[in-house]
């Protein structure tokens, strides 16, 4: 694991995004923090509600533009605020230097167009090379990706080709361009445990072949603990603990975190039901004031009806946001 | 291997004995016009005043009108006609509202909203009614006919354009297009145009129906094409005089605006049941 170098190459900081919908303002992400250093894998973890995809599509410029609204704050990748970019910067910048990868690979590939051609137009676009180059290109980088006889499997359209096989094209096609980051929201999730594991190797290697960033979204702990060296946890729009990975699970700080450890299902653990923790994700409409996790959380206090906890240093590369967590 | 994006379309269109029917009775037509000039027995314009309205007999086949023209001269060269308005009268109809429909359905905002409320208006006229009023303004004649029958199908195409977009538009496929450095223009007309293109198509070959049926309408109420043209509308509103004495005058043509109807709408509901297996009943 690489040591956090002074200027990260992702930095997020305060970042608001609110929706403006028929039933009222959901403030999707309150205040969100996010620091991640150039080469690494930093997972960002949460129930569903929780804002993580939000926080991906907002790096990402992908709010909807009627109801979403990037209400505050700053993403500032590579030193640059995203937030201020044009829309043409913005364009020169996604699939160059940061891409994104979707979780279903059944609907993030164009139908009508055969495989290679969608590996072929995103180096097209951004390189200025004939079509035979870009399409040697194409095969290197799907070979890359392991995907066998590269050269015939550019000539497929997508729905003859296997889930599996469908989020590799996704991932070579979010490679192509050796991006600097590269955000995958729930890469895994549609995919079977097996086609998942071989997914998520390809991740980590991709990682130290290309040297990509990567910012892996996931509602699932197991494969955030195999494959990122970091970890934040998000719960109602808001990072409530964030730390290298081995310490997270060794000591997790926060009272949440302890909840969704407690949650994993260990084998050889004899229990009748699985664990939960009690309660639900508020709704983001009406957020409970103070901490947003008080109404579930086994140890609040007054303090913690009232006061909105900040991040603060519990150890080297571990910060929480809990009034209680040195308890 | 070879492959295209549906590749059973031709076994889907061809287990429909109904579709292919119409498919072939299309294929005719086509082949019919174009060879007009060398398989029609007679001159379409031709006046015999030796032969004014005989029945049908050896020589001429389907009788001879009014003028002693022979009918299935006519009916040939009508489909000329006929096919040139339809096709032309779609086409038109089908690029300025389908791209009206894409921008206002991948934009949205405001100019749907002005898009959809003047579409709304167009479609609450009946299309006949659409039709003649556009006549009215341009002046009859082969391209006035061709604009008042673009005029009527551009709203249906602009509908569906736009519901299309709508739905292709929040699919996945789109964002990532867009997270790759796709421009607007790039993800409008690569993206989204190609994956609306089946809808279109099946609307296409329907519209080719009702716009002849309108088109002959026209023409028979004389605002479409004018006389000596053999055009089938045409035909049956002189025929309409003699429909006691010598029906075939009018039978003929009626029949031809009927059969070739009747086979582009066999022909578009297969094709709608062959591109989308979830609407068949």
């Amino acid at each position: 694991m690489k040591q956090a170098s002074p200027t990260p190459l992702l930095k997020v900081s305060d970042l608001r995004v609110s929706f403006h919908t028929e039933t009222g303002v959901v403030r999707a992400l309150d205040g969100v923090d996010l620091q991640i250093s150039e080469g690494e894998i930093a997972g960002l973890v949460g129930e569903t509600g929780s804002g993580k995809s939000v926080t991906g599509n907002t790096i990402m410029g992908l709010i909807p533009k009627p109801t979403g609204y990037v209400d505050g704050g700053e993403i500032l990748f590579d030193g640059e605020d995203l937030l201020k970019l044009g829309s043409e910067a913005l364009r020169r910048i996604r699939g160059k230097k940061i891409s994104m990868i979707f979780q279903d690979p059944f609907t993030s590939l164009n139908p009508v167009h055969r495989v290679g051609d969608q590996i072929m137009e995103v180096i097209r676009l951004h390189q200025p090379i004939t079509r035979e180059e870009a399409a040697s290109q194409a095969c290197q980088i799907m070979e890359m990706v392991g995907i066998p006889e590269p050269s015939l499997r550019l000539r497929d359209f997508p729905h003859q080709l296997s889930g599996g096989m469908r989020q590799r094209i996704v991932i070579a096609i979010s490679l192509a361009c050796r991006p600097r980051l590269l955000i995958a929201d729930e890469p895994t999730t549609s995919l079977d445990v097996t086609i998942q594991a071989q997914v998520l190797d390809l991740m980590v290697d991709m990682n130290q072949k290309i040297g990509a960033t990567i910012l892996l979204i996931s509602h699932d702990l197991g494969v955030i603990s195999e494959t990122c060296g970091k970890i934040f946890v998000m719960y109602a729009g808001r990072i409530i603990e964030w730390s290298d990975t081995k310490l997270f699970f060794e000591r997790p700080l926060h009272p949440y975190s302890q909840g969704l450890i407690a949650c994993l299902p260990r084998i050889g653990e004899r229990h009748a039901r699985l664990r939960t923790i009690p309660g639900t994700v508020p709704d983001l409409r009406e957020v409970p004031a103070g901490c947003r996790f008080h109404p579930r959380c086994p140890r609040r206090t007054e303090v913690c009806q009232s006061e909105r906890p900040v991040l603060e240093e519990a150890e080297p590369f571990h910060w929480v946001a809990c009034h209680r967590w040195k308890e | 291997m070879r492959t295209r994006p549906f590749p059973n379309l031709w076994r889907r269109l061809r287990r429909n004995r109904l579709t292919v029917t119409g498919l072939v009775i299309i294929l005719l037509m086509i082949l019919f016009s174009l060879l007009a000039p060398s398989i029609a027995p007679f001159d379409p314009f031709k006046q015999d005043f030796s032969l004014i309205m005989k029945p049908m007999d050896r020589v001429h086949w389907f009788g001879t009108d009014q003028l002693g023209r022979d009918i299935l001269s006519r009916i040939l060269f009508g489909s000329r006609i006929t096919i040139t308005i339809s096709f032309f009268s779609v086409c038109l109809g089908m690029i300025l509202g389908s791209l009206t429909g894409l921008l206002a359905g991948y934009y949205g905002g405001r100019i749907d909203s002005a898009i959809v409320w003047m579409t709304d208006l167009a479609l609450a006229f009946p299309g006949m009614l659409l039709a003649i009023a556009v006549i009215a303004s341009v002046g009859p004649g082969l391209e006035g006919i061709i604009i008042a029958t673009a005029v009527y199908s551009t709203p249906q195409f602009i509908r569906l354009a736009r519901g299309s977009a709508l739905l292709e538009k929040r699919k996945e496929y789109v964002a990532a297009a867009s997270c790759i450095g796709e421009t607007d223009f790039s993800i409008l007309f690569r993206y989204v145009l190609p994956n609306c293109l089946a809808p279109l198509a099946v609307l296409f070959t329907l519209q080719m129906a009702n716009v002849i049926l309108i088109a002959s309408g026209l023409s028979f109420l004389g605002l479409g094409v004018q006389p000596p043209s053999p055009e089938w509308g045409a035909m049956l509103s002189q025929g309409r005089t003699y429909l006691q004495t010598a029906p075939h005058l009018s039978i003929f043509p009626g029949l031809a605006i009927m059969i070739v109807v009747l086979s582009f709408n066999l022909f578009g509901d297969g094709l709608r049941d062959a591109l989308d297996p979830r609407m068949r009943v």
